[in-house]
This record gives structure tokens, C-alpha cells and sequence, in this order.
């Protein structure tokens, strides 16, 4: 291992962060500092769901590590009362994996999926369908985390 | 991403690096969530090396009260903030001694560049995908350098034209 002091200023997450994180993570969107347009324009949504009892759209969530795309998945489902399911596209290697993952949901529960965008492609066909016709009554929300910032 | 997936999402938001301003207030809010007792000046100066990012921010805050409490009585105060950098080799911009090196590199032995990715990983003893994912995005965000395909493989090369050189203007 490398020493870690020389890689203080890494964004991706260490051991450490985890803790930390789960301590300081806002709750509310009230809380949430910065990214203000992404703010105002879930809010709205969040809220006109919650007028019509609707489940809110599919959201994708991508940028740099480190920049809170966990946090808005856990804000999400905070504002909207929700329960949040989290996995990982390297985590669902088979399609089995997802079909369990997606019968487990309850109605109205957010499915969060980290680094989608490392899915495999079987798998990723399995989710259109789910995602379309809210086959299942799920909410899937996810995050991307593209190789490189810009 | 495939874009079949990409089309399915309702909505789709990228989150930008923040302003300096929210790292402050993010750094101000850790410290109160934390029970740090953190002056303005320290804020800011850790949002300064933060790279724009809250969890850099916050990591930062926690290694400088780590310092504090041991070099010092346990509050925060800024001689021990520019300590702690220090010894954590994290400059005013939030370049830290691998940046520093990358730059020295392609500016120095390589005349500005383009220097191949796998050059600059064996000159600097890290991982190519470390360079690419830490340290090679936000140099390029600074401005400090672009990145160009060069036979094949991807190089970094000196912004000559917006900093001859982004070190000599450091004190460090």
C-alpha cells in the first residue's frame, strides 16, 4: 500500500471516507450545499411526485468521484419518504443477480446503482424492460462514474 | 455508457465540480457536525487544496484536525493548518507531490510534451489508470495541460500558451 498521505487529495473513496461520510451526508436537499440547479430542478420533480403519488422518473447522476452523487441518490429518497436499495454494476455480474435484486423491491423503493455504467451488456438488457414498463414497481436511480472528469 | 440506457433515464444531471464558496460552507458544516472548532480562515484554506470536491474537503478537514491535535492543543488554528499541508505536501491550488512531479516531468526532461501516459506512470511510479483517474483530470481543469492522441497512445502535453510554468509561480 501506498502511503496514504500522498493520496490525501484522491477522490475516490478510501476506508476512512466511508465512516465520514455517512456522518456528514445531508439529508434534506435543504442541506445540501452547491449544485444549485440540480437542487431546484429535483426539487420540483420530487415534489410533483409527490402531488401525483407517483414514483419519480429514472435518474442518472454522473461526474467526477467525490462529488456527492451517492449523497443526492440518499436525498432523493429522503425527500420522497422512500426506502433506498443500493448495489453496483460490477456487483450484478449475472442476470440472475438483477432479477433478484428487482422482485425484492417493494413498491415505491429506490434502487440505486453505483458505477452503472460498468454493467455487463447481458445484464443491461434485463434492466430496459424493468425500467420501461415498471415491470416491477421499481424506482431505479444511478450514478455513473465516468473513467475521467472531463 | 450505452446510449439505449442513457435514453432510458427520465432524467439526467451531471454534477459539476463546486464553487469554492460551498466547499467552505461544506467544510464549515463537517466542522460543526464534527465538534471541530474551525476559524473562517482555515475554511477557506482548506477549500482552496480541496480540488473543488467535498469528499477531498472533508478528508482534508479530519487530516488537519488529526494534526492539530496532536502537534497543537486540539483547536484549529492556521499556523497548524499551513503545517499540516505542509507535511501532507498539499499546495495552495491542491496540487499535491505526484501533480507536482507530473508536471516537473513534461516540463523539464520533455520539453512541454507530449509525453505517453505509460512514460509519465513509470516516471512517477504510479498506475496509468491512478494518473488518469486523479491526477490528469484536474491538472487539465486547471488548465495546466491538454491531452492529446499521439501514435496511439494518449499523451499529456504543456499548455504552453496559458502558463509556461504553473511551478515557478509556486513557493514550493
Amino acid at each position: 500500500m501506498e502511503n496514504i498521505e500522498e493520496r490525501v487529495i484522491s477522490a475516490s473513496e478510501d476506508q476512512g471516507d466511508v465512516v465520514l461520510e455517512v456522518t456528514l451526508r445531508p439529508q434534506k436537499l435543504s442541506e445540501y450545499v452547491g449544485q444549485p440547479k440540480i437542487k431546484e430542478n429535483l426539487s420540483i420533480f420530487i415534489e410533483a411526485a409527490k402531488k401525483r403519488n407517483e414514483a419519480v422518473e429514472h435518474v442518472l447522476l454522473y461526474g467526477a468521484p467525490g462529488l456527492g452523487k451517492t449523497t443526492l441518490a440518499h436525498v432523493i429518497a429522503n425527500e420522497l419518504g422512500s426506502n433506498i436499495k443500493i448495489t453496483s454494476g460490477p456487483a450484478i455480474e449475472k442476470t440472475g443477480d438483477l432479477a433478484a435484486i428487482l422482485t425484492n423491491l417493494q413498491e415505491g423503493d429506490i434502487l440505486f446503482i453505483d458505477e452503472i455504467h460498468r454493467l455487463n451488456r447481458g445484464v443491461e438488457e434485463i434492466l430496459y424492460p424493468a425500467m420501461e414498463d415498471y415491470a416491477l414497481p421499481s424506482l431505479p436511480s444511478s450514478a455513473l462514474r465516468p473513467r475521467s472528469a472531463l | 455508457m450505452t446510449a439505449p440506457l442513457r435514453d432510458r433515464f427520465g432524467m439526467t444531471y451531471h454534477l459539476n465540480f463546486y464553487e469554492l464558496d460551498d466547499v467552505e460552507q461544506i467544510v464549515n458544516r463537517s466542522a460543526r457536525i464534527l465538534n471541530i472548532d474551525i476559524d473562517d480562515e482555515t475554511a477557506i484554506e482548506i477549500a482552496k487544496r480541496s480540488r473543488r470536491t467535498p469528499r477531498i474537503a472533508n478528508r482534508l478537514l479530519k487530516r488537519v484536525r488529526d494534526y492539530c491535535q496532536v502537534r497543537g492543543d486540539g483547536k484549529i488554528n492556521n499556523d497548524h493548518c499551513f503545517n499540516a499541508f505542509e507535511m501532507l505536501e498539499v499546495d495552495e491550488t491542491g496540487l499535491d507531490s505526484i501533480d507536482r512531479k507530473i508536471l516537473e516531468i513534461i516540463i523539464d526532461k520533455f520539453n512541454g510534451g507530449p509525453v505517453g501516459l505509460n512514460t509519465i506512470a513509470a516516471a512517477t511510479g504510479e498506475d496509468i489508470s491512478t494518473i488518469e483517474d486523479v491526477y490528469e483530470p484536474y491538472l487539465i481543469q486547471l488548465g495546466f495541460l491538454d491531452r492529446t492522441p499521439r501514435a496511439g497512445e494518449i499523451s499529456l502535453k504543456l499548455k504552453v500558451h496559458k502558463v509556461e510554468n504553473p511551478l515557478s509561480s509556486r513557493t514550493k
